[in-house]
């Protein structure tokens, strides 16, 4: 605490342990929406899993073992096998990895962008905005898996071309809603006072606005996070996506198809992957969208 | 009204421009070669020299300056002759009409399975807000966005022939040649893409019947004495169905995006397969054409829903 004159200045209440206090309101969150808590607990296992993958494999993914082809689950191999001797265990654990990286990154740079565009264009208005709605109309007209696929088609099969095929796809969703919300915080008094003060566009842009906009970003990169796996797995079930031999769920259950009827766990395991991650960023994005609407506060 | 239906229209063609455009800079100017690709059957472009690149570029006009590149595509694409197909040499839309049944079937199917389970399970979940039949429900809606339709047809394929011994009949036939092998072919993946679509739409029908359901109007009906079945169908449902309509109808677009994927695991000779087929084959005039057709129908429906809600909603006028 500090005295200037006659004017005391105490720190913000709840600020001297910040990690508390982030915690507490974590807790309150998971009381309040049980859904959400479980979609929150499967989050933290995936996201676990996938960063200590290389450590707790009990195989080479990519490695087969000498004549051990489709082996049943078993205790050598808790999944099974597959028609390579590939421990699929090993496999699916791999499989986190990459789905949390084409999640992140396609996240970080669709919401991003999405982010960016949006505030300058409900910011700004008139012509910039008129002309940025017009791209966005047009690139929303495209079906994001097809999207997708056309762009990957033009830049080759690979990791980073997907993640930037999804992000091109996803972004003008993002920037639709976050011009929205700008719109309606734009009219408000206090950045008419940080107008009158002198302020910058960018200034008020940058301090004014987008934190306003953030929980909206978040939900958005939430339910983003879940789509961007779904559509990578899509792409790689269609054989367009990242190249064999790198496990990706989806394009594991594309080389499981053929033999679908005698070895259905190969299908099952990264299927239920999948889905439970999938299923888990959903419903924390619902949870977190209900949570955060002011519209909604004190409503169970 | 009329002033507003040719306003309407006039805004396509930017909005279709813009499409083109879009797609002609996604597949034409992002780096990668398209004639390194096909030399080398989609790899880096090793093992192919610099003259067989070159000449595969002339002769794909892919030396010409970009607007006339852009031009050359654009004009065969709104004369309807894009031209031939790179791997069949059959002119493209020969390819794609023969595939369009299929595709139209597909979608159909699904929207009409779609609103059949979405439209009863947001109605309940709306009226039992928050008891376990509307958690229950809302489970199996957002199970619809988050289960991978390739996973549920794969699954789908495997219960029937596992436990039921039922193998869907193998080759394509088109409704009006053989309605009951059409029918029985068409089942499952119309189920599979109908059940994804229905998450989208009960969510929306179980939030508008939430909004219709607290209007004064719905107050006033219970008031007078009506019984809570009248109620909810005459009064709130009908209003409630504007948006599930009109979310039913934008989304139809996006279901060709579905299709891909239920094409591909069921095997159905439709558009969304070929798209993934050319792709494979780097057959992108293929490609480029299919991608346009889905973004041009996506408009046309986007307006279309538009144009219908100024004529259904009465409380709606434009001027």
């Amino acid at each position: 605490m500090r005295t200037s004159g006659e004017l005391t200045i105490a720190p913000p209440r709840g600020a001297t342990l910040p990690g508390l206090g982030a915690l507490g309101a974590v807790g309150r969150f998971m009381r309040r929406k049980p859904l959400g808590a479980v979609g929150l607990s499967v989050m933290v296992l995936f996201v676990a899993i996938a960063l200590l993958a290389p450590l707790i494999e009990p195989h080479d993914p990519n490695a087969g073992v000498h004549g051990a082809s489709y082996v049943a689950p078993s205790r050598a191999f808790p999944l099974g096998t597959d028609k390579f001797g590939r421990d699929q265990l090993s496999r699916v654990l791999y499989g986190a990895t990459i789905s949390l990286q084409v999640g992140v990154f396609t996240v970080a740079l669709g919401v991003g962008l999405g982010v960016v565009v949006g505030l300058v264009s409900g910011y700004f208005g008139g012509a910039t905005d008129f002309a940025l709605q017009r791209a966005v109309d047009s690139f929303q007209s495209l079906p994001n898996i097809i999207f997708a696929l056309a762009i990957v088609t033009a830049l080759g099969r690979s990791l980073h071309n997907v993640v930037v095929a999804l992000a091109i796809a996803s972004w003008p969703g993002t920037s639709r809603v976050i011009r929205s919300s700008v719109l309606s915080l734009k009219q408000l008094a206090y950045v008419d006072a940080a107008r009158s003060l002198g302020c910058s566009d960018a200034r008020i842009i940058v301090r004014h606005i987008l934190p306003n906009v953030v929980p909206i970003a978040i939900v958005l990169a939430t339910a983003g996070l879940g789509a961007a796996i779904l559509a990578e797995a899509s792409l790689s079930f269609l054989g367009v996506g990242i190249r064999p031999p790198t496990p990706s769920w989806g394009s594991m259950i594309n080389e499981a198809a053929s033999v679908l009827q005698r070895y259905p766990y190969l299908t099952l395991f990264p299927g239920i992957a999948i889905s439970l991650v999938v299923f888990a960023f959903n419903f924390l994005g619902d949870a977190l969208r209900d949570y955060l609407d002011p519209r909604q506060r004190g409503v169970r | 009204m009329q002033r507003y239906i040719v306003r309407r229209l006039l805004s396509l063609l930017p909005t279709l421009f813009g499409v083109s455009l879009v797609i002609f800079v996604v597949m034409r100017a992002l780096p990668g070669d398209v004639a390194r690709q096909i030399l080398t059957g989609g790899g880096s472009g090793q093992g192919v020299t610099q003259e067989q690149v070159d000449r595969l570029r002339n002769q794909l006009g892919l030396n010409d300056p970009l607007p006339l590149q852009y031009w050359h595509w654009l004009s065969g694409v709104a004369r309807l002759h894009p031209g031939d197909s790179l791997f069949t040499h059959h002119p493209i839309m020969d390819e794609i009409s023969s595939r369009l049944p299929a595709t139209i079937e597909l979608a159909a199917g699904a929207v009409v399975v779609a609103l059949l389970i979405a439209v009863p399970i947001g109605v309940l979940s709306a009226l039992y807000q928050d008891r376990s039949i509307d958690y229950l429900f809302r489970v199996v809606s957002v199970a619809g966005l988050s289960l991978p339709g390739f996973l549920l047809g794969e699954l789908l394929i495997f219960a029937l022939e596992r436990y039921f011994h039922y193998v869907r009949p193998a080759g394509f036939a088109s409704l009006w040649a053989d309605p009951r092998k059409n029918i029985e072919q068409m089942i499952e993946p119309v189920l599979v893409l109908g059940y994804g679509f229905s998450a989208i739409l009960s969510r929306v029908t179980r939030s508008a019947m939430l909004d219709v359901l607290r209007e004064d109007y719905v107050r006033t009906a219970r008031a007078k004495g009506l019984r809570p079945g009248p109620v909810v169908l005459r009064h709130a449902l009908r209003n409630a169905l504007l948006p599930v309509v009109t979310i039913a109808g934008l989304q139809l677009g996006a279901l060709l995006g579905g299709a891909v994927i239920t094409e591909s695991v069921f095997a159905l000779p439709g558009l969304g397969r070929y798209l993934v087929t050319s792709i494979v084959q780097l057959d992108y005039p293929v490609t480029q054409m299919i991608v346009m057709l889905s973004g041009v129908t996506f408009v046309l429906l986007n307006t279309g829903v538009d144009l219908a809600y100024a004529l259904i909603d009465p409380r709606i006028r434009y001027d």
